[in-house]
């Protein structure tokens, strides 16, 4: 389906319109959720933020960008203000024993006790990746997600991030130099 | 480069984007130490792993929590709305943070010097202006010889 199409049939008050839209995108707005606060519940609670969101503007949706890439946008700047509140609550409630970062202690597609020797061998893999990228900074770690994860071009990273695409590039080249020595460090522990 | 100069660009390596005369270096650094080529393999193990492109399916209920959100923004008032957000943003447990901020205020106030022992040195000057009152006097008066101590004396005596 068109996107131009779908959003025509909104502005037009189709009730199934945005049912659509939803149908066709959710999974990309949860994984994207998922990746950057690796907490499933918590990556429901901001998917639904993100359409809600999308909801109350998309009637001001001008078509300067694709469709998808202004959700990613809600949802990378959701996450983040989630992660902000998030600290700010483990603060105030004095809970500094919690994880300081659940981007950091990923849970990769549940629990490894419910899968096969073969993929609990990959999960490890996959949530040794998780960990060593959840300890970029916060711009990196946007960034590197975004390309590794949904291979997004730099054009439509740097759209995403209001950044441009030299800043995306920079952003990438010290994530993946800065994540090499992560890794190596990480699997030493193992 | 040194070794671990490459070991610091094997990710970029393995992606091919680096520049070709740095991939190039690196190449030929790899088919003669054993130790970067290694670390080069265990990178790609793990970073070309194919799991990354496994998906995370959301809830069945998402639709149906977000229609039911949606529902109550198209009946509630605008200002409703707005007023629910304000209260919302109020951290759920705040109770720490008050008594953390309460113990703050508490240690500032205890700390904080009183003006009489702030000022302590200028006590007898405080006496001395309590004695010129008593002398019924202008500050710029010339004292009568004598007459400040007497004072003084007579003033301390009623304080006592």
């Amino acid at each position: 389906m068109q996107e131009e199409d779908l959003i025509e049939r909104i502005h037009t008050d189709d009730p199934r319109a945005f049912k659509d839209l939803f149908d066709s995108n959710v999974t990309l707005v949860h994984n994207v959720c998922f990746r950057m606060l690796g907490d499933r519940q918590d990556a429901e609670d901001v998917t639904q933020e993100v359409f809600f969101e999308a909801y109350k503007s998309l009637k001001r949706f001008r078509f300067e960008s694709k469709l998808s890439t202004w959700l990613y946008r809600i949802a990378v700047n959701r996450s983040l203000n989630h992660q902000r509140k998030r600290k700010l609550e483990r603060w105030l409630s004095l809970d500094f024993e919690a994880s300081e970062d659940r981007a950091q202690n990923m849970a990769f597609h549940g629990t490894a006790a419910d899968a096969p020797d073969s993929m609990v061998e990959k999960k490890d893999t996959e949530r040794i990746v998780q960990e060593a990228i959840g300890k970029l900074p916060k711009r990196q770690r946007t960034a590197l997600l975004l390309h590794r994860y949904d291979d997004l071009p730099y054009q439509e990273i740097a759209k995403i991030m209001d950044v441009t695409v030299a800043s995306v590039e920079s952003l990438l080249h010290r994530a993946k130099q800065t994540l090499a020595k992560n890794l190596f460090s990480l699997k030493k522990e193992l | 480069m040194t070794h671990t100069e490459i070991q610091q660009q094997l990710l970029l390596y393995l992606d091919s984007e680096l520049p070709d005369k740095d991939m190039h270096q690196i190449r030929e650094h790899l088919s003669t130490c054993a130790d970067c080529a290694q670390r080069r393999d265990e990178l790609a193990s793990v970073w070309q792993s194919e799991s990354r492109l496994e998906k995370v399916k959301p809830s069945l209920f998402l639709w149906t929590r977000l229609q039911a959100r949606i529902k109550e923004y198209e009946q509630t008032p605008a200002f409703v709305w707005d007023l629910k957000k304000i209260l919302q943003a109020i951290p759920a447990h705040p109770l720490p943070a008050v008594g953390v901020i309460a113990a703050i205020v508490v240690g500032i106030y205890i700390g904080t010097p009183r003006e009489s022992q702030k000022y302590g040195h200028r006590q007898p000057a405080n006496r001395s202006s309590a004695a010129v009152d008593e002398l019924g006097l202008d500050q710029f008066d010339v004292i009568p010889p004598g007459a400040l101590g007497t004072t003084l004396v007579k003033i301390s005596n009623t304080r006592k």
